[in-house]
């Protein structure tokens, strides 16, 4: 092929300093918080999550992903996803990656990372499992209104909401007016889950993917319990939907496993 | 309080745009593409190039393009009895007799019906859109990929124009570096560098490949980029452009060496 693989090998993964520690993200901002608590009814949902007496601290490692330092991750079973994977606004004990990890008794390397597209997904599964063949492989698939652009030095995460920005002295109106329709988005994801697929089953590793609207997001009033189905931002889901994610997470993997 | 939710379509095939092909269906084209009559009258017009479309044949035989109901170069669509051959125009053999492309030569080694759904100017997203829909449609007998230039983005959009000549009726756009620089500039420096087209073709050709995978469909690929010493040494189509019969036998032969393997 033309283009040498190390070319993308060069560009950074995460955006999180190595071996850093965070104790807010993204839309988990000291700013969202403080205007929550400022409201009563939402300071008694985040008291209610424990969310005030037991802050949300975000460990990065090495390779700025969310993980204790000195995983091993040719032993565990690898997590790809967004915020929703990497836990803005929650615990790391509340993640779908560590409940994952619980329920199978191994391992799981969260490489989750906020505001990440499928495209991104894919750049770390092509760097990863390759390189050390985890166990297996999750993902949790992100919004598809989101696309990766990449170069020879960094990485972008494009959404729609991008369409003033302007980087590198390049608008990325055009980009989006190109990019942001259903068949591109949808095709682009497909075109992710399936390459992912491949590298998982080109080295027999077991792969489960989930999209979010196949998980029960859209949860009767009623039944949408306020003290544990919320992140500390109010904006992401929380323990309760992780836990859901996590059981439909393994119920594939029981049946992929099976059937191979 | 409201989570971003990401809404995948349940099947992802009932959204693709019904037209495959940016070919006119059931049609016949006496040109096509780079292929065109102007080219062919100023080739004509100066004495080298006439020379070599005399030796080539060309002055004495025309070319004609047939396209079937999906809009690609095929007599008959019968993709579940055939291979199916993907890429650009050097598969659908522009400037070339339907005999002398690479899929055509190719079914001759394999003693195996070959569809050409190759479309001129496009890239590997294309080619995964295409893939995307027939194969798990057809399950034809095998896929053979000739994965074309990387710098060539598929954007479906409902925003885009419509590219409309007195030959094509396409569906969709792709855009090559060298077109559109003024109106597509800031599209063009995010899309064409080396990182992005490196990246977006080796998921095309991990997803066209688990897609034949999924369907118990034995995939072959071979990059154009590849074999561009091949290419370069011999524009023997009636276009001076595009590689002649004997790079095309050269494909097929490469294609056939990987099927004789497997």
């Amino acid at each position: 092929m033309k283009n040498p693989r190390h070319c993308v090998d060069r560009i950074p993964l995460a955006y999180f300093k190595p071996n850093s520690t965070h104790l807010w993200e993204g839309l988990d901002s000291q700013e969202t918080f403080d205007r929550n608590m400022q409201d009563r009814h939402l300071r008694n949902i985040l008291i209610n999550h424990g969310y005030v007496t037991n802050p949300v601290v975000y460990d990065i490692d090495s390779l700025g992903f969310r993980n204790p330092n000195g995983m091993d991750i040719s032993n565990s079973v690898l997590a790809l996803g967004c915020s929703h994977t990497f836990g803005t606004g929650q615990h790391k004990e509340s993640t779908w990656p560590h409940l994952l990890s619980l329920t199978l008794n191994q391992p799981v390397y969260n490489a989750g990372m906020p505001g990440a597209s499928s495209d991104h997904n894919y750049r770390v599964a092509s760097a990863f499992i390759p390189r050390y063949q985890p166990t297996a492989v999750f993902h949790l698939m992100p919004p598809a209104s989101r696309f990766e652009v990449i170069n020879d030095r960094c990485f972008y995460q494009v959404t729609q909401h991008n369409e003033h920005t302007v980087l590198d002295g390049i608008s990325y109106k055009a980009y989006l007016r190109h990019k942001m329709n259903h068949i591109t988005m949808a095709l682009q994801q497909d075109r992710n889950m399936l390459a992912i697929k491949r590298l998982c089953q080109r080295d027999n590793i077991p792969y489960v993917c989930i999209f979010s609207n196949e998980l029960a997001f859209d949860i009767p009033d009623h039944e949408f319990d306020e003290n544990t189905e919320w992140a500390r931002d109010l904006g992401h889901f929380g323990l309760g939907h992780n836990k859901e994610t996590t059981k439909q997470m393994y119920n594939r993997y029981l049946k992929a496993t099976d059937e191979s | 309080m409201k989570a971003e939710v990401n809404k995948q379509p349940d099947n992802l095939v009932d959204i693709l745009p019904s037209e495959l092909s940016c070919y006119q269906k059931n049609h016949t084209f006496n040109w096509l593409s780079t292929d065109d009559q102007a080219t062919f009258s100023r080739n004509v017009a100066d004495a080298d190039s006439k020379d070599k479309l005399r030796k080539l044949g060309y002055l004495e035989s025309a070319i004609s393009y047939k396209t079937d109901s999906l809009g690609f170069r095929n007599d008959t669509v019968n993709i579940s009895d055939s291979v199916l051959a993907l890429g650009c125009s050097y598969t659908v053999g522009i400037g070339l007799h339907q005999h002398e492309t690479w899929p055509y030569l190719l079914s001759t080694q394999i003693a195996t019906p070959v569809y050409n759904a190759g479309q001129d100017g496009t890239g590997a997203d294309t080619a995964f859109r295409i893939a995307r829909t027939l194969v798990p449609e057809y399950q034809p007998q095998a896929v053979f990929l000739l994965a074309p230039f990387s710098n060539r983005f598929e954007l479906n959009s409902e925003f885009l124009p419509l590219v409309t000549t007195a030959e094509t009726n396409a569906t969709t756009t792709t855009i090559g570096p060298s077109c559109n620089q003024k109106e597509y500039g800031d599209l063009s420096r995010i899309l064409f560098n080396e990182e992005m087209m490196m990246v977006q073709q080796e998921k095309n050709i991990l997803a066209i490949h688990q897609i034949c995978v999924d369907h118990n469909v034995p995939f072959y690929c071979i990059q154009v980029e590849d074999i561009m010493h091949l290419i370069l040494e011999q524009r023997g189509a009636r276009d001076l452009l595009h590689p002649g019969v004997t790079v095309q036998q050269q494909i097929a032969d490469l294609f056939f060496e990987q099927y004789s393997t497997h």
